[in-house]
């Protein structure tokens, strides 16, 4: 047997000390989702589904959108339907209406959100304001933006490369985008299912009235603030 | 006055006056580190410098040799709760390991027993590939000053110890749950964020070569928590992904070798 000795623990402790030493390349797989709410968590439960009326009118916004506005907005909510089958939540265009979508001109825009830049405005109320003219990227754009919005998103990406950044900087949606809709948000229990929203909100645990939220796209970023409704 | 007592305060003297110049020393080459401390933080900290050299006074009238030390740390980190388990459900980031080395003095006495003066800078890092597959990495580093009493038995050394320290953090990521074009600035990128706070140890060390040369290794248990704020730029987040305030529990035990010299 050899026998410990002064030189053998040297050399064995230096060797741990390289050890110690010694670097890892690993790379964990991280869950950094972004935030989607700032307090309340609003969504649509899993196995669900939701329907959108997409030229929807009223007699203050009567104008509807073109044949290629609608198309183009369809495409833009169809980017998360791959990730909502994930979950169960279908979307439709038919049928009685979950989501209504108005299409309103640049005066009738600066009159309802209080600025002629802003491009899209989605609300908790379960409305959604597109302003009509701008080009299919754009729209396609908004859309997707408005409706990440009305699933239940209201906040905003740290990160440029995702679409629910402030800012349009990606006109398709990320893995981080898909998997904060999917793992993150409706993993939540929802202090408000939006199917059963309607009018004023008042939670129902604490009985106190909140706020609805609505974001507001404009050519500057995208705004979230709230409002009484 | 006797002259044993003539020599024995002139004794006192210069071994305060040189364990003060060190103190010193050490204090100015830490200007960087110093200035966050809060005025209640310092007073305690020369208030726990005080009373051990009063303890140590009172127990021994001379002093022997001083211990010129470095060395190497590795340490784990928890991860069950607080801002730990944040890490770790975030990042994946189960054990953080923080290793670096220390260095410090300690002034001995006859009794075999001594004070000293230990830095330490040690860091660790997270690295993680995020939800769109880039490459990133968070780093943290840890910044301790200590004061730590000593028992020498044979080639065992005992030690507790008590002092304050400064957390650097640098994390990809974002501040607040209510991101919006007003705020992004604050969300963007990697920023560092700094934290103080205070360190407790217990430590044994064994010297393999016990001469004017020692080679030691040994464990230190470590007691030291940072708050990290709500409103720091880099905070802890809940279920709900909202800013909130967090515990960063920075203990645990230490793997220890040392290099002392012994003058």
């Amino acid at each position: 047997m050899c026998p410990l000795t002064r030189r053998n623990l040297l050399i064995g402790g230096s060797g741990l000390f390289l050890f110690g030493c010694g670097d890892s390349e690993s790379y964990t797989a991280a869950k950094d989702y972004y935030p989607v709410t700032s307090r309340y968590i609003f969504h649509w439960g899993k196995k669900s589904s939701i329907k959108i009326e997409k030229n929807a009118t009223n007699a203050a916004y009567s104008l509807g959108g073109s044949v290629n506005e609608l198309s183009w907005f369809e495409t833009g909510v169809n980017a998360w339907a791959n990730t909502l089958n994930e979950i169960g939540i279908s979307v439709s265009f038919t049928g009685s209406p979950d989501v209504k979508v108005y299409w309103l001109n640049s005066t009738q825009m600066l009159a309802k959100a209080g600025s002629p830049y802003v491009l899209g405005q989605a609300t908790t109320e379960k409305e959604i304001y597109m302003l009509k003219g701008q080009d299919q990227t754009t729209t396609t754009a908004v859309a997707t933006h408005e409706f990440g919005h009305m699933l239940g998103i209201w906040s905003h990406s740290f990160d440029s490369n995702d679409l629910m950044y402030p800012y349009l900087n990606s006109t398709s949606l990320s893995n981080r985008d898909k998997r904060t809709l999917v793992d993150f948000l409706y993993e939540l229990s929802p202090d408000f299912d939006l199917h059963d929203v309607a009018g004023p909100l008042v939670h129902s645990s604490t009985g106190v009235s909140i706020p609805h939220y609505v974001s507001s796209l404009t050519t500057n970023g995208c705004q979230i603030h709230t409002s009484t409704g | 006055m006797p002259l044993w007592v003539r020599l024995f305060c002139v004794d006192v003297y210069i071994y305060c006056k040189t364990f003060a110049d060190y103190l010193l020393d050490i204090w100015h080459s830490l200007k960087n580190l110093m200035p966050p401390y809060s005025e209640t933080m310092k007073y305690n900290f020369v208030c726990l410098l005080l009373a051990s050299a009063l303890l140590i006074v009172a127990t021994d009238q001379a002093w022997g040799d001083s211990l010129w030390r470095y060395g190497y740390s590795t340490q784990e980190l928890r991860s069950n709760e607080g801002y730990n388990k944040y890490l770790k459900d975030r990042y994946g980031a189960a054990g953080i390991r923080l290793d670096g080395y220390l260095v410090g003095v300690t002034f001995l006495r006859t009794s075999g027993t001594g004070i000293g003066l230990e830095y330490s800078s040690t860091s660790g890092r997270i690295r993680y590939q995020t939800l769109n597959g880039e490459k990133q990495e968070n780093t943290l580093d840890l910044q301790t000053l200590l004061l730590l009493l000593s028992s020498y038995r044979g080639n065992w050394e005992w030690s507790v110890g008590g002092g304050v320290n400064n957390l650097s953090r640098t994390f990809y990521g974002y501040r607040s749950s209510y991101i919006t074009t007003e705020n992004i600035k604050d969300q963007l990128g990697t920023r560092t964020s700094e934290t103080l706070g205070t360190t407790g140890i217990l430590q044994g060390l064994y010297h393999v070569f016990n001469s004017r040369l020692q080679w030691s290794v040994g464990a230190r248990y470590i007691i030291a928590q940072n708050e990290i704020d709500s409103s720091d730029i880099r905070p802890g987040h809940n279920a709900k992904s909202v800013q909130e305030t967090q515990n960063f529990d920075l203990g645990g035990l230490a793997l220890l070798t040392t290099l002392t010299y012994r003058f």
